[in-house]
């Protein structure tokens, strides 16, 4: 897991969200160990604290699980995968929205845009990745 | 967090030299089991402040105390301070400054020594003097860091570091640290490196606490990092 | 065993000076003998043994030194943030001194007589050799006992000196000075208190018309523990300037 912070935003939420797209993208799967927080945090180069804070909060997401002794899981739900995903899709689009429109553009323009982008077969962003559903 | 035991405590502590104030009238506490960022340019006191907490420097007046004492020889046993110049004797190796050093603490951990010399790939049989100034920076901190000390004091324990020694410097510290146990204070003027690792912030200027508060806490509110709090503080 | 480890670490930064005086000492006797038939007759060994007056000064220079180096090396520091008694830290560095001290002054006996007065080595038993060798003992642990005093007094002198931020070279001296003078005129002082004490008897040898006989001397008490106790006052002086006074 590599990080690069934004340090003027809150490091235990930027944590909480590189788990959930790890989650997303498959590299941590349900029911697999994550590192300890120590380890954690020493790769990051953050405070164990943060760390900790970030675990609890996933905790209170329901997204991993803390077996005492034992470590921290993340949670062995397979609808988690798609749960988050779609959490994380819905997120992005509408921010991206908000975006658009504050920067004036009309629901037409902004799907013809989309369509174009896509179209030009090999957007940057899907060239060589999977196939959209 | 609030129940924290309060290990370092100040009262109106203040320390004059001639008509300089170093410290002018500091009130603080700092609890148990955080990393607390002393922040400030050169001269703002940070330094005195790390001293005045170990007993380095006496108060001219105010006070301040460690787990509810004033500092004095006992209190050392509780503390481990690392100031920014070299104090170590140069005619020793490194091997040999650690052996000398451990003799005097009950709480000296051989092994850790032992693990920290190799992580931070100290060559044990160099003398101090023939060793870079990274390197002097690494073996400072296998000084602190083998000990189980409640409370750790690092002066500028980045600045005038070549960059691997400084990260690895970093990663010693938060591998060692010993999570709600382990109280420490970590004095820089350089923001960037050490920011995320600190869950506290203090910033001084000329002698005072202009601003003091939680890292996280400070990114949500104001919507930026640590170092621009820094030029917002200072660049006025 | 803090101590130990303190004096160790002492006796090693005085290595170098001290084996500096050790390798001279060698040098000039080596030279010194090959000019015994060379030179007037006597000259040699005089010069040789005028050598000793230059321990002393040794003494003085190894511990101002020693104490000089801490603030200029920055090792106070180290010193400072060991848990240890001010009283353990000065009292190794005067040990680390005196150790060294001692072994300079044989050395340099040995020295000279293994050059110059090889048969002083093996005297025959009876002669004046063993009243002369019981004297020099005397003399050279008096001696000794000067020399830490004297020691004791520069330390405190210094560390006092140090309170005085701009003129701590004058203010070392000038307390030296008063030191000293204290030392002079509290010691009778004292003495009177304690003169109640019984004198002590100590069997020394002595000559009588020839004869080696067995004497015995009573020495005044009191004297001793004046001075003993004015030292050991300057000692605690000292140990206290460390712990309370010291900053860096």
């Amino acid at each position: 897991m590599r990080l690069d912070f934004d340090l003027a935003k809150p490091i235990y939420m930027q944590i909480v969200d590189e788990v959930k797209r790890c989650i997303v993208r498959g590299e941590l799967g349900p029911g697999e160990k994550m590192l300890s927080q120590r380890e954690m945090a020493q790769s990051l180069k953050v405070n164990p604290n943060t760390v900790q804070r970030a675990y609890q909060e996933m905790e209170r997401l329901e997204l991993v699980e803390t077996l005492r002794g034992e470590g921290t899981f993340v949670k062995n739900d397979v609808m988690l995968v798609k749960k988050l995903r779609e959490e994380m899709a819905s997120e992005t689009l509408h921010s991206f929205l908000r975006e658009m429109a504050s920067l004036g553009f009309s629901e037409s323009e902004v799907v013809q845009m989309v369509s174009e982008s896509l179209g030009n077969g090999g957007s940057r962003e899907y060239a060589g990745g999977e196939a959209n559903a | 967090m609030h129940d924290a035991q309060v290990i370092v405590k100040a009262c109106s502590l203040s320390k004059h030299y001639g008509s300089i104030k170093a410290l002018d009238g500091l009130d603080f506490e700092i609890r148990r089991g955080v990393i607390l960022g002393l922040l400030g340019p050169n001269g703002s006191g940070k330094t005195t402040l790390l001293k005045a907490m170990c007993g380095m420097v006496r108060p001219t007046s105010g006070e301040v105390t460690l787990f509810g004492q004033k500092p004095s020889h006992s209190t050392k046993e509780l503390v481990a301070y690392l100031p920014e110049i070299d104090y170590l004797y140069p005619w020793m190796s490194a091997a040999e400054t650690v052996q000398f050093v451990s003799g005097f603490f009950r709480d000296w951990s051989a092994e850790r020594a032992q693990q920290l010399m190799e992580q931070l790939e100290i060559p044990a049989r160099t003398k101090v003097r023939d060793l870079s100034r990274g390197l002097r920076a690494r073996l400072k901190l296998v000084l602190a860091l083998a000990r189980e000390v409640p409370l750790v004091l690092l002066d500028e324990p980045l600045s005038g570091i070549d960059i691997s020694s400084r990260a690895k410097i970093i990663r010693a510290i938060v591998g060692e640290y010993r999570t709600g146990e382990q109280t420490i204070v970590l004095s820089t003027h350089q923001v960037q490196e050490s920011e995320s690792i600190f869950e506290e912030v203090m910033f001084l200027r000329s002698g005072k606490i202009v601003l003091s508060d939680q890292a996280e806490h400070l990114r949500q509110q104001h919507n930026c990092s640590i170092q621009d709090m820094w030029e917002k503080v200072y660049d006025r | 065993m803090k101590f130990v480890k303190l004096y160790k670490k002492e006796m090693r930064a005085l290595a170098g000076l001290a084996l500096l005086v050790i390798g001279i000492t060698l040098f000039l006797d080596l030279f010194l003998q090959t000019r015994v038939d060379k030179w007037t007759p006597s000259t040699p060994e005089a010069a040789s043994a005028a050598f000793f007056v230059v321990l002393p000064v040794w003494a003085v220079i190894a511990l101002v030194y020693s104490v000089q180096q801490e603030w200029t090396g920055n090792t106070i520091y180290m010193l400072l943030s060991l848990p240890v008694r001010g009283s353990v830290i000065i009292a190794a560095k005067l040990l680390a001194v005196l150790s060294w001290f001692v072994v300079l002054n044989l050395f340099r006996l040995v020295s000279f007589l293994l050059h110059f007065r090889s048969t002083l080595l093996w005297p025959e038993s009876g002669s004046p050799m063993h009243l002369l060798a019981f004297w020099v003992g005397m003399l050279a642990f008096g001696y000794l006992l000067g020399m830490a005093l004297f020691l004791v007094l520069m330390l405190f002198s210094m560390l006092a000196g140090r309170l005085a931020p701009k003129f701590c070279g004058a203010a070392a001296f000038g307390t030296m000075f008063v030191s000293g003078w204290a030392l002079f005129r509290l010691t009778p002082i004292i003495s009177k208190l304690f003169g109640w004490l019984p004198g002590t008897p100590v069997k020394v040898w002595g000559m009588h018309s020839g004869v080696l006989v067995m004497e015995t001397v009573v020495l005044n008490t009191a004297h001793f523990v004046a001075i003993a106790l004015l030292g050991a006052g300057f000692f605690a002086l000292a140990s206290m300037l460390v712990e309370r006074q010291v900053e860096v």
